[in-house]
Parts: structure tokens; sequence; C-alpha cells
């Protein structure tokens, strides 16, 4: 890295661990993970306009929280439309 | 009308027939679709084909959810980790193939690809950006509205993110022990 500088930005909790667990298996350096990163993102906004972007991140407010949790308590339940659904399933290609 | 096969989408594909009655979502299939999947790696699009024409996909991507501003008091029993979920971003027929079921073997296919995505990645669930007008039948399949502080879809409109567990997915399976007895469908 050429002319390298130095940045300072506030992220969540979960990123700063996700950088440092990806750090540590990889064995790739934190500031790299990051400056790779920047040139993924900066690319694909670049490329697509944002409605064509899929959020990967999706941080839950009080009340979706809650409602992810009532969903996942055991035992699992289908509706009946969804069993319906599944009645048929097809056996996905391989990627 | 033969019963189009779907599998994931390829470059030879001819995207450009299809009409679904929102030009959106014809764009993102004609133009965005396969750089999304094949040059940036942000998303995969599983096409339902008659012949050589896109006539249905479903565009889904990995993503997480997360809780950070969720207050400890409402933590409850979930990790304080991110959940993995597949989501299912798009999912649009050609206007000569809706209502004849296309939609929902497509939406079948999503989950069945999410089943996938559990044993090889993990994955807790699935969350739909539902189009306003499709709420009822997603809620109909269990899947429950989720209120998002960030990470909304920027389709306009608005999407309803909604979620379902992948338990529940598995369970509806005709295999699952889970349906043994259960009596409820025919």
């Amino acid at each position: 890295m050429t002319h390298a500088t130095q940045i300072s930005a506030q992220i969540s909790a979960s990123a700063k661990q996700l950088l440092d667990e990806f750090s540590a298996v990889s064995g790739i350096k934190k500031n790299r993970i990051v400056e790779d990163a920047l040139w993924f993102y900066v690319r694909a906004r670049l490329e697509l306009p944002e409605s064509a972007m899929v959020p990967a991140r999706m941080v839950l407010a009080e009340r979706g929280a809650a409602a992810a949790e009532r969903s996942m308590a055991p035992p699992p339940q289908a509706t009946p439309a969804l069993r319906r659904l599944m009645q048929t399933i097809e056996r996905p290609d391989e990627a | 009308m033969a019963e189009p096969a779907i599998r994931r989408l390829l470059a030879s594909d001819d995207t450009s027939r299809f009409r679904c009655g929102d030009q959106e979502y014809d764009l993102f299939l004609q133009r965005y679709a396969g750089q999304n999947q094949d040059r940036l790696f942000v998303g995969t699009t599983y096409a339902a084909l008659d012949g050589p024409w896109v006539v249905g996909y479903v565009t889904v991507a990995v993503g997480q959810l997360d809780r950070d501003d969720v207050p400890s008091k409402v933590r409850g029993g979930l990790p304080r980790y991110p959940l993995p979920v597949l989501r299912l971003a798009r999912l649009a027929v050609d206007e000569a193939f809706q209502g004849h079921g296309l939609g929902r073997r497509l939406a079948a296919y999503a989950l069945a690809v999410a089943l996938q995505v559990r044993a090889a990645a993990g994955c807790v669930g699935v969350v739909v950006d539902a189009l306003p007008r499709r709420v009822s039948f997603y809620a109909e399949l269990g899947f429950v509205e989720l209120e998002l502080t960030s990470g909304q879809s920027a389709i306009r409109p608005q999407p309803v993110a909604m979620f379902l567990p992948i338990g529940a997915v598995e369970a509806a399976l005709p295999s699952s022990p889970m349906r043994r007895g259960s009596g409820a469908e025919s």
C-alpha cells in the first residue's frame, strides 16, 4: 500500500467482531480487509442503482426482534399453506 | 402450456421478452440480475424457462439479522451475534404465465435453497421483501412482519420485510417427522 493514511470510524460491535474474527481466521490484516471491502462496496454501488442492491445487514428494531424471537420459539410450526406450498418441492440445481 | 423448468440463471438465457407488469422488475432481470450473480457475487437468480426465454425468476442473497440497537430487556433468548438468513429479494412472473402457480413454485424453490444454505453454511430463516399487495400471501405461509431500523430494500413501493424461521420450512416438507399424524393436509 503506497501513501497510506489513517482513518477512524464508529462501527457496530458486531461489525467489529466480524472484522476481528475474519482477520484471525484468514490471517489477513485488518487494514487490508477494510481497504478491500471498501473497494468492493464502492465498485458495486457505482455499477448498480440502489434499488438493485440487496442490503446484506438488517438491523431489527425492538418489535422486529420480538417478532423474530416469537416465530423461532420451538417447536417449529408450519402453516397449512406452507405445507401445501412445499408439497411439490423441487430440488435446487447445484450452484 | 408446458411447466417451465427452474434453474440458476445463465448468461445465455433470453430475458428480452420478460414483462411482469412492473418495469423495475423487468429491468432488474434484464440488466442487473446476471451482473449481481456472475460479476459482483451479491445475489443469485433462479429462472423459470419456457424454451430459451425466462418467464419467471426469484433472486436470493445471503444476509444477516442484527440486533445492535435492541435494548437488552428485549433481547430475550436470541443470541447477540448476527443471525444468518437467506433474503428473498425479488420474485416476478411474466404476464403470460401469471395465474398458473409459477410464482408459488419459485417461492418454494427459494425455500428449498434456504434449506441447502442452512446445511452448507448456516441459516436461521428466510426474509422476504414482500410487496404490499403480497403481504397476505406470505403471512398465510407463516411469515411475520419485521420492523427494521436499517437494511430495508430500496425498491418502491417500499416492500415489507417478513421472516420465516427455517424450522418451519423443514417442518413443512413432505418427509418431515413434524408432519406425521398432523392430518392437516390432503
